[in-house]
């Protein structure tokens, strides 16, 4: 049977729908002259109810059966496959089928007649799915196309059903993305329930000690490793704290300037020079972090008399605070100059000088704005990952000390998971807990900068 | 009686666009003058040369010189933040600062450090409360946000708020405009009482108006000054006939 590839199918589809979308607007103007009167939405209203009804549920025929179909087959040759052999062991039975797969489509030869000849069956049955996939969803546009299109009157409003049909689509993205969402939770929280299972939650939440050494295979030699997450948190804590210390009072100030000070022309050269900051990717400020901080906070610290570790909690904070100086600078700078003119106008018709009005006035106004920006830059610092990678430390040492190396919930998350791993291993399990306590934090962040921006815009609506 | 402000001259422009040409006009002391005229005719542009408040605006120009008690406001000595202290202004639309209706009126007195303790600020707040007949509807709740009042009570919140820094001059930009009949009569009431004491110049589109408050009238038109003179004679006889357009409404 003839494969027909789905770049096919989906244009056929689109002509087809774009077909009646012609067909009912010309075909309403004739049925409307036939009754005499005007139909009573716009010709073009009857042409977008028959091409959205031919369409879209065409469309959604033609995803399933892309994604659920060659799945289902999948399962008909595993069960085929069992069949043939009762004693395999089940992993053996999925390498069969790879091995079936890979053959069907040419990547790989064999002389075993058992696999060729179940790699023929298989083509084939992929052959007959493609085939029936584009009939089932050419058909189906055509006849749902058609039955629309013939109902159609020029007494009934089109434009209602084209609007309804057009609000639900806008509400089925939303809940896509609401349920995208969802399934990452899950994900997670599936992972690291299983963590949960192999190490004690409050001693993971609890713990002072960090150290996920433990032995990858039954003959190596290690310590049983030791998840108490406190000192990463406190790691995450330190940077983002110095990065914060670094970005908002620039971010501040630059936003006050841009927005209060600035003449036309050196804002339209600045703001998009703050702006490009944002721009930069972050390995790239890692790179900076790592190779020029670093040093160069080492060196200052050397010639005061301190001993700074290479790899800094402050080096890698002020570069991350560097990096989030534009999310708080435009956003404030946004925020600042919707405050209405009139009331700076007030303020300075009472003699108030620009200073008296920016602080009395335009920034208590501009309060909720401002802390929404300084909150959304927190949680971007936590969970800020490249930076700290290239120029925080690895081991997980409790302090406070800026000048000391400590790492972060990101960093041990990318060097728990990268490399070989087992994905049945506490030591790997554990980076789900961590991600999962990461995303309880952040939430928990912006819950909270929400209610407050919530109750100051109350207070200064 | 005394003239409070005497303009020379004045001229103003907005980059090449003359919004104002060549105005010379006297003031007098506690009296309220009217400035009338169709809108873009240059009457609010004047009232904001009156108190420098046009500095705000970038490539805004001024020629002339405006005099208050015989001394240049744009003269070298002048600072536009002392001289708003002596020359208020009450705005369109009426805008209270997001605070406590105490705050909004303390604001001034704060500023320019004009009380020494909190009891003469309390005292401060309440006498501009009182002079601007809003004690008895505000007393209870002065810790509330003035945001929340009426339009027509957030308008006296601001005439408050501009009498409490004890100006000399105040200046009123269609303070009614967004107000209805009743906060508006209010408002005149209040500015017949407090004339006594300030001198008032208010910028206004209802003639009216214009005939019920003010002792003198102003009619600009398209940044001329067409005709200056008592309210009175204005309304009745006026000597040129585009104000007598204007006036019975024939145009603008």
């Amino acid at each position: 049977m003839q494969n027909i590839p789905l770049s096919f199918v989906f244009f056929m589809l689109i002509g087809v729908s774009l077909f009646f979308y012609f067909y009912s607007k010309n075909n309403i103007l004739k049925k409307a002259a036939f009754v005499g009167q005007r139909s009573k939405a716009l010709p073009s209203h009857y042409g977008q109810q028959s091409f959205l009804w031919a369409f879209i549920p065409s469309a959604i025929i033609l995803i399933f059966l892309t994604i659920g179909g060659p799945n289902y087959i999948d399962q008909l040759f595993y069960n085929k496959i069992q069949e043939l052999n009762p004693k395999l062991n089940q992993s053996f039975v999925s390498l069969i089928l790879a091995k079936v797969i890979n053959v069907s489509n040419g990547k790989i030869a064999t002389a075993d007649e058992k696999i060729l000849s179940l790699a023929s069956d298989y083509k084939a049955a992929l052959d007959q799915l493609h085939f029936y996939r584009g009939l089932v969803v050419i058909l189906c546009a055509a006849l749902v196309g058609m039955f629309v299109s013939s109902l159609q009157s020029p007494r009934a409003n089109a434009r209602e059903n084209v609007e309804k049909l057009i609000i639900n689509i806008f509400f089925v993205s939303a809940v896509i993305a609401i349920f995208t969402t969802g399934a990452i939770i899950l994900s997670l929280l599936f992972e690291a329930l299983r963590f949960f299972s192999l190490y004690n939650f409050f001693n993971f939440l609890f713990g002072l000690h960090w150290a996920p050494n433990v032995a990858i295979r039954s003959d190596q030699v290690a310590a049983a490793g030791s998840f108490g997450m406190i000192p990463v948190l406190v790691g995450t804590l330190l940077i983002s704290f110095i990065a914060m210390c670094v970005a908002i009072p620039i971010g501040l100030f630059s936003a006050i300037y841009l927005a209060e000070f600035a003449s036309p022309r050196t804002r339209d050269f600045v703001k998009p020079t703050l702006e490009i900051l944002a721009g930069i990717p972050t390995v790239v400020y890692g790179y900076f972090a790592a190779l020029t901080a670093a040093p160069f906070f080492r060196e200052i610290g050397f010639s005061l008399g301190l001993d700074v570790s290479s790899e800094s909690a402050l080096a890698a904070g002020a570069v991350m605070g560097i990096m989030i100086i534009p999310f708080i600078s435009s956003l404030s700078d946004d925020v600042i100059r919707a405050v209405p003119q009139s009331l700076r106008d007030g303020s300075m018709g009472l003699g108030a000088t620009k200073a008296e009005t920016i602080y009395n006035v335009v920034l208590p106004a501009a309060i909720p704005g401002l802390v929404g920006a300084v909150l959304l830059a927190v949680s971007r610092a936590i969970g800020e990952t490249m930076i700290v990678v290239m120029a925080a430390g690895l081991s997980a040492s409790l302090t406070v000390n800026p000048l000391d190396s400590v790492t972060t919930v990101t960093v041990q998350i990318v060097s728990l998971l990268t490399g070989d791993t087992e994905f049945d291993d506490i030591k790997t399990l554990s980076a789900f807990g961590l991600g999962l306590a990461l995303f309880f934090f952040t939430l928990l962040l912006n819950i909270f900068a929400l209610s407050i921006s919530r109750r100051l815009a109350e207070r200064y609506d | 009686m005394a003239i409070k402000i005497r303009a020379k001259n004045v001229e103003v422009s907005y980059g090449d666009k003359k919004a104002i040409k060549d105005i010379s006009l006297n003031i007098k002391k506690n009296t309220i003058t009217a400035l009338i005229g169709p809108s873009g005719c240059g009457k609010s542009t004047f009232l904001r040369c009156l108190n420098r408040m046009n500095d705000v605006i970038e490539n805004c120009s001024i020629k002339g010189s405006v005099l208050l008690d015989e001394q240049d406001i744009y003269g070298p000595d002048i600072d536009p933040v002392e001289l708003r202290a002596r020359v208020g202004m009450v705005f369109q639309k009426a805008n209270p600062f997001p605070k406590s209706i105490f705050d909004n009126i303390a604001y001034g007195p704060r500023i320019h450090g004009l009380a020494s303790s909190d009891n003469e600020l309390k005292d401060i707040v309440h006498n501009s409360l009182e002079k601007a007949g809003l004690i008895d509807e505000v007393k209870d709740r002065l810790n509330d946000q003035a945001t929340g009042l009426s339009g027509g009570q957030q308008q006296r919140i601001c005439i408050a708020r501009a009498i409490a820094v004890s100006p000399e001059v105040i200046l009123m930009d269609e303070p009614c405009s967004a107000l209805d009949p009743i906060a508006t009569a209010k408002i005149e009431e209040l500015m017949n009482e407090i004339s006594e004491t300030y001198t008032i110049i208010i910028v206004t589109h209802s003639m009216q108006q214009a005939a019920r408050v003010s002792k003198k009238t102003a009619f600009f038109h398209l940044g001329d000054l067409i005709e200056y003179n008592d309210t009175d004679k204005i309304f009745t006889q006026p000597d040129n006939e585009k104000t007598q357009d204007y006036i019975t409404g024939r145009f603008g």
